[in-house]
Formats: C-alpha cells, structure tokens, sequence
C-alpha cells in the first residue's frame, strides 16, 4: 500500500473597510491534513481539520478503500525540493494601523468616492511527502485586496474595482494606481468612431477557453477544440500556459497530488499550437497524457483538474503593442460563450485609453468576437497591465466588435 | 458554557456540517465521501470595531474567545450601542430535519439515484455524462452576550446530470437537476432524463440569433435569477452604509418598477434559502423589496438596520465559520399575477423564451447566461436557438414588466449558489411565475 500526506497551515488577517471606515478584523488560524492511500488500484482519502492522531487519519484512509473509487497509484518519487518565498509584508500587530492609514489617505485624496471591501494578509505553509520517499514543502506570504469603490453621486452599488495579490505591500503605488482610474473617471467621453483595439483582462476571455482544455471533455469529443490538438489553432504569437514560477505570488510549485512540472511551467497553446491538455493523475493515466499539475482537492475530495497559475504568456510592452488610442475594459460582468465560441461581454465599465493613459470614461456597451478570431486573426499581443504602477495583472489586446453603445 | 465580559458585546456562533458528495463520470465513481466538520466563529464588538475569529479549537473557545477581547476597547456604554440594541436575544430550539435526515441514508444508497439513470444517458451525440449527489446536513448553535440560545437545523441535497453533446463542430453541454430540503424530493423520473438528453441534442443545431433588442419571455427559474441579480443585491443594505446618495435614491415609497410587479425575500420559505434564524441571531422575517412596483424595503445586519435608522430583517448570513455574516439575500421571489402562461406568450409576436439558465449577474447593468433558449413566433414557442447572454438596466428593465402568469415556482439548488465579494457559494433560492419583458438586449 502506498501513501501520501499533505498539511496545509495557514494564517490569515483580514480587514473589511464599510463605507470607507475600517470597521474590522478577521483572523483566521487553520491546520488541515489529508492522508491518501492506494491499494489495487483504488484511493482511500481522509482528513482532518485541527491537530490529531495521523495513525488514526491513516486507518481511516484505509478504511475509505472500500468506498472502491479507481484510481492510478503514480506517486512522484525521490522528489525532494523547499522552496521559502514568506516575506514580511506588514508586522500582524500593525496591519489594521497600516490599512486604516491607506483609507483615510484615499478618502482624502478621493473625496467624491466611497470605498469598501477587503484587504487579506496571509501565511500558508504546504507540506507534501509519500511514500516514493518525496517530500516538497512550500511556504508562502501574500496580501490581496479588492478595493470596491462608488462614486458618491451615483445610484449604483458599485462602481469601480481596484485589485492586487502579491507579496509586498506599497501604499504609495495604490493610492497612485487608484488615481489613474478616478482623475478622469468624471470626464464622459464618447465612444470613438472606427475600430480601435481592446484591452482587456486576458482572463476575461481566457476562462471561456480553460474548460475545453480539459482532458476529459477534449477526449470525450465535447470540447470546442476538438481533434484539433497537435494543430494550429491561435496566432502565433499566442500562448497560454499555467505558471507556478511566478515570483512575486504566492503559488506553490507542486499540485495537490505533487506532480512539479519542468520550469514549473506546462504550456496548454504554444506559438498558437494547442499542445497540452490539463490533467491530473487519474486523467494521465487513462489517456496516456503528460501531467499538467494542475492536480487539486482543497481538502479530503478526490483530486480533480484545475487551472492553477493559468496565464497568457506577455508578447510586449503595452506601450508599443497600443500606438495611440484604444478602450480599456475595466469591468465586464456575465459574459459568456456559445458553443461555437463566440464570446459576448457586457462591459459595465471602460476607459478610453491613449498613448498609456487613461483619459476619460466611456459609455456602457458590450464586445464580442469569436475566440478563434480574438485569439487569431483579431490578436494584437499580451502585456503587462502598464496603466497601473502596483497592481499587476496581465492585458489582452485585440480586435472586438464594438455592439449595444449605450 | 462561554463567560462573556461586560462592557463588550459578544457572539459564538458554532456549526457541525456533514456532507456526502458522489460523482460518476460516465459510469465511473470519481468521489464517494461522507465527511463532518466543526469550526466556531468569533465576533467581539467595543462599539467601534468588530473582531472576529474562525477557529477549529472548539475545546477552547474561551480562550480564542478571550483573545478577541484583548484586541478590543472595554465601553462601559456598550449596551446603548444602537447596533447592540438591536440583536436578538432569541431563545429556540428549531430542529426540523431530524425524522428524515440525509446521514440516515448509505452512501450506497444515495448512489443509487444516479447510477439507476445511467442507461438512459445515451444517444448517438451524447459524448460524456457528469452524475453527482450532494447533501448537507447542519446543526448550527448560536449564543450571545444578550442572553441568545439558539439551536437548529438545515439540510440540502440534490442530484445532477451534465452532459455533453457534439456533432462534428458542434456542441453542447446542459445539465438536468434538481435540489430540495428532502431526499424522497430530489427524484427524477426516467421520462424527465429521456426528455432532456432529447431537447439537449436538438440544440446542436441552434440557431444563431441576430443581437438586438426583443421581447423576452422569463421561466420561473430565470425570472428567479432575475430577480436575484436584478434587484436582490441592490436591496442589500451593506452597499448603502455611509451614502447619502444611495439613501435619496433608495428611498423607500419610490416607484422603481412596473405596478404589477411584487418581490420579496423571506428566509421562512423551504428550500434552499430556508434560515429560521440569521447567523446574528435574528428571527427570519418576511420582507417585501417591492410591493406593486413601490420599493418597499430593503435586507439588513444589525449594522445596516443602525446605520439607515430601520429594523433588522433576520439577512445577515455567513456561508461558513470560515467568514463573518454579512448582508445576504435568503429566498428572492416575484410574486405571481393573473395571466394564464398561453396567454402570456400570445402578448409576443417575435421574441424569445428563456427556459433556463447557467449564470447571472448583476450591477447597473444585469446579465443572464441562457442554457435552454427558443425562438417565440405569434405566441408560441419556435426553435432552438444559440443566445451568449440577455442585459438589461436594471431600472429600465424592473419598468418593462408587462406581463406575469398566475403561478410562481421556487427553485432550490444544491449546487453552487450566490457569491458576494469573498463568500461564495451561499445557499439561496429564488423563483417568480413566468415573466414577460417588453424589451431586452440579446446577444
């Protein structure tokens, strides 16, 4: 029989911000641990929330055997690797000084806006062994938030978001970032005439994609992809991956069934191609795929695919990809796909964008384009978003079509 | 038994949560689990700041208890508190789940109500099928400083069947399901499985629709959906706190929709939104968002209620001991009108019918993400056809009501539920009669 352990510990400090007021603080201390065993082809999981007994928690696995889930026994072996990425962002015992400090710097700055939501501080240490003698250990530290922001004239629940997840913590480049979008989020612009290129959040069109590239749905023949892996099907310059390398997140370099992959990077779309499927260890093994470590169970379930990491790889800097004017997609909400592909979003809030500026605040409207167009023939490049200075996700450019201006 | 301090107010709100999950994939078990945990959560209040904790130490929540209040301020005015006066202090003991829970049935048998349908899960196009059980069985305990005692119960559970479909280039993926608070409830006949791997199979071949603006005919399962993103999170009274505009806007006695349209949330109806009490410690109320078009009320915490001078509404949810309650919707319903379902399609001369859903969402502006979609010609219901999303403005579209059929339904679901910022998936249902729109974007 063999076996594999995984704890995962984490701390977290979490403030919430009403009406522009700090009104509290969450801590939240976890310890979770799940024991899986496999014998003649079958998985037997348990786990436990807290401290205990892992004699007991591996009896218990093994009596889950007879619940005869199917399941390959693939352990990763002699893999031995630590990776420490745990900063210090903000000392615990200063973190509701040090957030309440950034509100009332925004309020001040900001005076015709409300803002509210989260701010989160964490720890997590993620420890994996079996019995292939593999033991990985990952420590990681983050602080994210989710600034929501109303303008004080308006009727809506909200208007704007602003959003961060990384390691360090820089008040300065946040209450900066945050101007960018309120300084001109007053001055109403129209919609341009003629076609411009969109920025947008590449996961925003990207998560349409993410479920056809599953290996069972593609095998099944279901996918929109279908028989079309090994084949071009984006530009080439497009390619789309999940990325476990990233240094200034907290993403740990093994799955949850501590498959690491080469670079800790697994490519799904290369130069355009499609050339990976996301997998997890039951799915390699019944069909003969490469892993994608994509492998997940938040706790005591069954491992299952995921998109950990998942990512357009950057093509340029935003600046030379955008020359001159553009829209900036800064909230979409409720798009979807059609089975063949055509995207449609409503876009609740849009900037026009010129020469890496934001300069005044479009209509409502909506965008659509097929994904094999936007992410071909309509593709543009990915860059860094470069309007802001802290936040740092990562932005598509294309060609949509342009449909109900309000 | 908790020692609270005086000059604070307190809470402890503690939950054991048993769930059972099983999942097939075209035949195959891919889960079968029983699972029980126990966590607490924390909440200290000095009048200015809150302090929560979420703890699996429950053999020692005095002391993560005592921790709280050594981060807070002692207020020997606490009591005056306008938001602590407004707590209940409950004492009830309502435990309704016990005669026919979900852990007094074997896995194997819950197992059974899926793997009975698998036989009927085939045609020539029908390329995977996802089978999957679900159920929860809570016994949630709340005590607080003001003397509350309350104990009782919840139970959800539910069976899906997701399929995908393909036809050379095309393809299509449905899901067939249905959640209640019993397990003799959640049965589907093999008619109703038949019927819908027939229907998913006809939209292969969809037809395309030109975007533009139509006349929309809304199930009680989408108009449910509607009325939940459209007005439900607006009525949310979190987003008001500290703004003046929101308060002139949403006053109450404004007229925001159509004279026949009436939406209410009440945590007393069965089904998935079923709370007796919230997770503060209030007693689940009735309470109208809109009455005949006229905005009517709105949901509130004990904080919310404070800060807009009203009365608590029993809405301050938590989706976990892993998170503090905020303002949350429990089950969102349109109440019926008077037309006849025939005679609600026959006001459509071109149009579409929404019969299902696979997601919404809602600011200013709504969106709605059709499953099952078909064309209305002269009042019936045509072909099949490939819609990405319907929007609307909220106000705008809450005005265009023009029509509603004289039965409303309430839909449960097992599965997934209603996100707000971090917590997601909260439990709610939501439901209305058959809803006709005079105008609509469809994309």
């Amino acid at each position: 029989m063999e076996q594999e352990k995984i704890i995962n510990k984490g701390t977290s400090y979490s403030v919430n911000i009403s009406g522009g007021k700090v009104d509290s603080l969450r801590i939240t201390e976890d310890v979770k641990t799940v024991i899986r065993v496999y014998e003649d082809g079958k998985i037997g999981i348990a786990g436990r929330i807290g401290e205990g007994d892992d004699n007991a928690l591996l009896e218990e696995a093994k009596a889950k055997l007879a619940q005869n889930i199917s399941y390959p026994c693939n352990l990763t072996e002699n893999g031995k690797r630590e990776v420490n990425k745990v900063k210090k962002i903000i000392p615990a015992k200063d973190f509701v000084k040090t957030i309440k400090k950034l509100i009332a710097r925004l309020n001040k700055c900001y005076p015709d806006f409300v803002f509210s939501n989260k701010i989160n501080m964490g720890e997590e240490e993620i420890i994996y062994e079996n019995s292939k003698n593999t033991k990985y250990v990952y420590k990681g530290s983050d602080i994210g938030g989710g600034l929501v922001i109303k303008d004080k004239a308006s009727a809506n629940i909200m208007d704007l978001s602003y959003g961060f997840n990384k390691n360090s913590f820089n008040e300065d480049k946040i209450v900066s970032d945050i101007g960018k979008l309120l300084n001109v989020y007053h001055k109403k612009v129209d919609m341009p005439e003629g076609e411009l290129p969109i920025i947008i959040n590449c996961m925003d069109v990207l998560q349409y994609g993410a479920q056809h590239m599953i290996a069972e749905m593609y095998v099944s023949g279901s996918s929109l992809f279908n028989g079309k892996l090994g084949q071009k099907i984006f530009n080439d310059k497009v390619s789309v991956l999940t990325d476990r390398s990233v240094e200034d997140k907290s993403i740990p370099f093994f799955d949850a069934e501590g498959a690491v992959n080469k670079d800790d990077k697994f490519y799904f779309v290369k130069g355009g191609e499609f050339c990976g499927l996301a997998s997890y260890k039951r799915s390699a093994a019944n069909f003969n795929l490469p892993l994608s470590g994509g492998g997940y169970a938040p706790f005591d379930e069954v491992p299952q695919p995921s998109f950990v990491g998942f990512k357009m790889e950057r093509t340029g800097k935003l600046k030379d990809l955008v020359k001159g004017k553009a829209i900036y997609v800064l909230i979409t909400s409720g798009g979807d796909m059609t089975p063949d592909g055509s995207v449609g979003l409503p876009v609740q809030l849009a900037y026009l964008y010129d020469n890496g500026k934001l300069v005044g605040r479009l209509p409502e409207f909506g965008v659509n384009g097929n994904i094999f167009d936007v992410l071909g023939k309509d593709f543009i490049g990915v860059s860094r978003d470069e309007v802001f200075d802290f936040a740092d996700d990562d932005v598509l450019v294309a060609k949509f079509n342009v449909n109900n201006v309000k | 038994m908790l020692k609270f301090k005086e000059g604070f107010y307190a809470d402890a709100r503690v939950e054991t949560v048993f769930t059972t999950s099983i999942k097939y994939r075209d035949g195959a078990l891919e889960e079968s689990k029983n699972t029980t945990v126990k966590k607490a959560f924390l909440r200290v209040f000095d009048g200015e700041m809150w302090y929560y904790a979420s703890t699996y130490k429950l053999d020692d929540l005095q002391g993560e208890l005592d921790k709280l209040y050594a981060n807070a301020t002692p207020n020997k005015d606490i009591l005056k508190n306008e938001t602590v006066k407004r707590f209940e202090s409950n004492f009830a003991k309502v435990i309704k789940f016990d005669k026919n829970c979900v852990k007094d049935k074997t896995i194997a048998e819950k197992g059974k109500m899926l793997t009975d349908k698998f036989a009927l899960l085939k045609s020539e196009h029908l390329k995977m099928f996802v089978a999957v059980y679900s159920d929860k069985y809570s016994e949630i305990e709340f005590y607080s400083s003001k003397g509350a005692d309350i104990k009782y119960d919840f139970q959800l559970c539910g069976i899906r069947f997701m399929a995908s479909f393909a036809d050379g280039e095309n393809n299509f993926t449905s899901s067939l399901s249905r959640s209640d608070n019993e397990i003799s409830k959640i049965a589907v006949s093999d008619k109703e499985v038949k019927d819908f791997v027939s229907e998913s199979e006809k939209f292969l071949y969809a037809k395309p629709v030109t975007a533009g603006e139509y006349p929309v005919i809304l199930s009680p399962e989408t108009a449910g959906v509607f009325a939940h993103e459209s007005f439900g999170h607006k009525s949310e009274a979190d987003f008001m706190i500290g703004d003046e505009t929101m308060r002139k806007e949403w006053a109450i006695g404004k007229k925001v929709g159509s004279d026949i349209l009436s939406i209410y949330d009440s945590g007393l109806e069965d089904g998935s939104g079923y709370r007796p009490y919230d997770d503060e410690g209030t007693k689940a109320k009735k309470t109208y968002l809109i009455k005949n078009g006229v905005l009517s009320g709105r949901l509130h915490s004990a904080a919310t209620a404070t800060d807009l001078g009203e009365a608590v509404t029993g809405n301050a949810r938590a989706i976990s001991c892993d998170f503090e309650p905020i303002v949350r919707m429990t089950s969102t319903i349109i109440e019926a009108g008077s037309l006849t379902k025939e005679k609600l399609f026959a006001g459509v001369k071109h149009g579409y019918f929404i019969k299902d859903y696979k997601h919404g969402s809602g600011m200013s502006t709504f969106t709605i993400a059709p499953n099952f979609a078909y064309e209305i010609v002269n009042g019936k219901i045509g072909d099949p056809v490939k819609i990405a999303v319907i929007t609307g403005n909220v106000f705008e579209t809450l005005n265009l009501i023009d029509g509603l059929s004289d039965k409303a339904e309430i839909i449960s679901s097992a599965f997934g539920g209603c996100g707000k910022m971090e917590q997601f998936p909260l439990s709610v249902s939501f439901g209305g009669p058959y809803v006709r729109i005079s105008k609509m974007s469809v994309q």
